[in-house]
């Protein structure tokens, strides 16, 4: 698989104190990445590494296939950026730091029209001085900046923070042509329904360690689950204890299991019985994140 | 292949110029005014007699300070200390110091040189691209104080020895010298992270070279300090006299320059932002 960034073994401290502990981030090429964690947990230390504003302490970084910062001038015009937050130049109008951004760049800023069209950031907005604008307004500019050039890899620190619900739709959905166009995404957020929305591959940081990181349906399917099954007939419960299931509750038709691997086992064992119907609950990320961050 | 970057960016340089282009004017304005304003009190006799009254009056270590000794002032030691009034050093001194603390602490105070550091590469083209700003501005403004005591001149008839040379050596001199200043101020706004706190360093370091020079002039016990002094080293009356040693104060002042603004790039190069 090839990976539009890879860490590792990455490390950075501030004083005694250790942001970022060791990471091996793996960004797959023409994914959308979610990297997760909770405020402070060494997110935007990881990007700020990434990006080259911060001097790792050890590891090594991969970027585009270049390594990071050495060859970083020749990533960074294949690159768009949305930081945490910062204050625009408050002097410009919203086209001219459109403008300034772009002019450092080679390429031409391809997408800028249907962008401010789809953001419905107007004419008459982007001629009005950012120190004007609302906190919506500059992110979605932000958005438009990151994006105007068509990079082959977005990095969006908490990049929907501050939109309306629709706009978020909006970004949502050129996330997805982006990733359509092979192109990656990493999307840092705190907001796990968000993530699991949008990405299609998830990476948990807490107290600057990556706790986890794989495809989000991957995941899913390795994470405990309770199903239910209700049956024709009655049905022998010896038979549904294997190594990654166990029986919770049982009565004569139905019985209620715990899987802790794939379902595919349990399914195996489901079709000697006549199957009444089936629960099958989605798998929830939201308590598996509950219990890393609980521990 | 390796791209070709400029150490000066002009999309940066673009931008400041915008930013500061009103307040460009009215600095040019005020260096012109104060220096024509010189040559109409050199020009008036009345006002000349109340000035060099005024000048008589002074304690002879006052007058040591400032480069006046004689009874009779010369005209063009006159104009020359125009080019060092407490109001012109203050103006081109606080061009630097705001001009670096804007453009490279403030970028890092906003955070906007996350977007800027990721553009504008490699980044310490931000630190070259801002001095060399520094440089435009103080160069456009000791223009227009020449423009002021040479149009004052010729307005005013003035029949002494205030030569175009002499104005032009003056002006060198004040260049390298404030060329020097700006590369310490963009040194130490590499160093901060607030705006604040890299002016406040800036204006105490320079306010610190003032007193500094002050006292090697006025405490005799200390006059052999005179030449670690700074300030020693932008003295127009001195140029009016010939007694200005161009062959320490410009390598001096050259190498002050070279050292600070090379010390700014490696630090801005390699610090976190």
């Amino acid at each position: 698989m090839n990976f539009s960034i890879q860490t590792k073994n990455l490390i950075k401290s501030f004083g005694d104190f250790k942001a970022v502990n060791a990471v091996n981030l793996q960004v797959p090429e023409g994914s959308i990445y979610g990297y997760l964690g909770a405020n402070g947990s060494g997110k935007t230390t990881t990007i700020r590494m990434l990006l080259n504003l911060l001097k790792a302490d050890g590891g090594q970084i991969e970027m585009l296939n270049e390594s990071i910062p050495k060859s970083f001038t020749k990533v960074a015009p294949k690159i768009g950026v949305v930081p945490g937050e910062i204050k625009l130049y408050e002097e410009m109008t919203g086209l001219q730091t459109l403008d300034y951004f772009q002019s450092f760049l080679p390429s031409e800023p391809v997408l800028r029209s249907q962008l401010t069209s789809d953001f419905k950031l107007g004419q008459a907005d982007l001629n009005k001085k950012t120190r004007y604008y609302s906190q919506g307004m500059k992110q979605k500019l932000l958005l438009i900046q990151a994006m105007q050039h068509d990079p082959d890899l977005l990095i969006l620190d908490e990049p929907s923070e501050r939109l309306d619900p629709l706009i978020q739709q909006i970004l949502y959905d050129y996330l997805k042509a982006f990733q359509a166009r092979g192109k990656t995404v990493l999307f840092s957020s705190h907001n796990l329904p968000e993530v699991e929305k949008v990405c299609d591959h998830i990476g948990i940081i807490k107290d600057g360690t990556l706790l986890v990181q794989d495809k989000i349906e991957d995941l899913k399917g390795k994470l405990p689950r309770t199903i239910k099954v209700f049956f024709k007939d009655q049905i022998d419960t010896k038979d549904f204890n294997g190594q990654t299931f166990s029986v919770i509750k049982s009565d004569k038709k139905s019985i209620e299991l715990k899987i802790t691997g794939p379902l595919e086992p349990v399914m195996r064992i489901l079709k000697k019985y006549p199957v009444h119907d089936l629960e099958i609950p989605e798998s929830s990320l939201e308590s598996f994140f509950m219990k890393y961050y609980s521990e | 292949m390796k791209m070709f970057s400029p150490p000066i960016s002009k999309q940066q340089f673009s931008r400041m110029f915008m930013n500061q282009k009103k307040i460009i004017f009215l600095l040019m304005l005020f260096g012109f005014l104060i220096e024509f304003l010189y040559t109409v009190i050199l020009a008036t006799s009345t006002i000349r007699q109340f000035a060099e009254s005024y000048f008589k009056l002074m304690p002879p270590m006052i007058k040591q300070m400032m480069g006046f000794m004689g009874e009779n002032i010369m005209g063009s030691q006159f104009i020359a200390f125009g080019y060092t009034h407490p109001a012109i050093l203050f103006m081109l001194s606080f061009v630097s110091i705001s001009i670096a603390s804007r453009y490279i602490t403030g970028e890092i105070e906003g955070r906007s040189i996350e977007l800027l550091a990721i553009r504008l590469i490699p980044r310490e083209r931000l630190v070259v691209s801002t001095y060399g700003f520094i440089l435009t501005i103080l160069f456009m403004i000791f223009v227009s104080m020449i423009s002021g005591s040479l149009i004052g001149r010729e307005i005013m008839g003035i029949p002494e020895d205030i030569q175009p040379v002499l104005l032009i050596k003056i002006i060198a001199v004040g260049l390298l010298f404030f060329a020097a200043i700006s590369a310490l101020v963009t040194f130490i706004s590499t160093l901060h992270s607030e705006r604040g706190s890299a002016m406040a360093w800036s204006i105490g370091i320079i306010l610190f070279l003032f007193v500094f020079d002050a006292l090697v002039r006025l405490w005799p016990k200390v006059s052999f300090l005179k030449p670690y002094s700074l300030f020693n080293w932008y003295q127009p009356v001195n140029i009016a006299t010939g007694k200005y040693a161009f062959f320490i104060g410009v390598p001096l002042l050259t190498l002050i320059a070279v050292v600070f603004l090379s010390w700014a790039v490696y630090h801005f190069k390699r610090r976190d932002l």
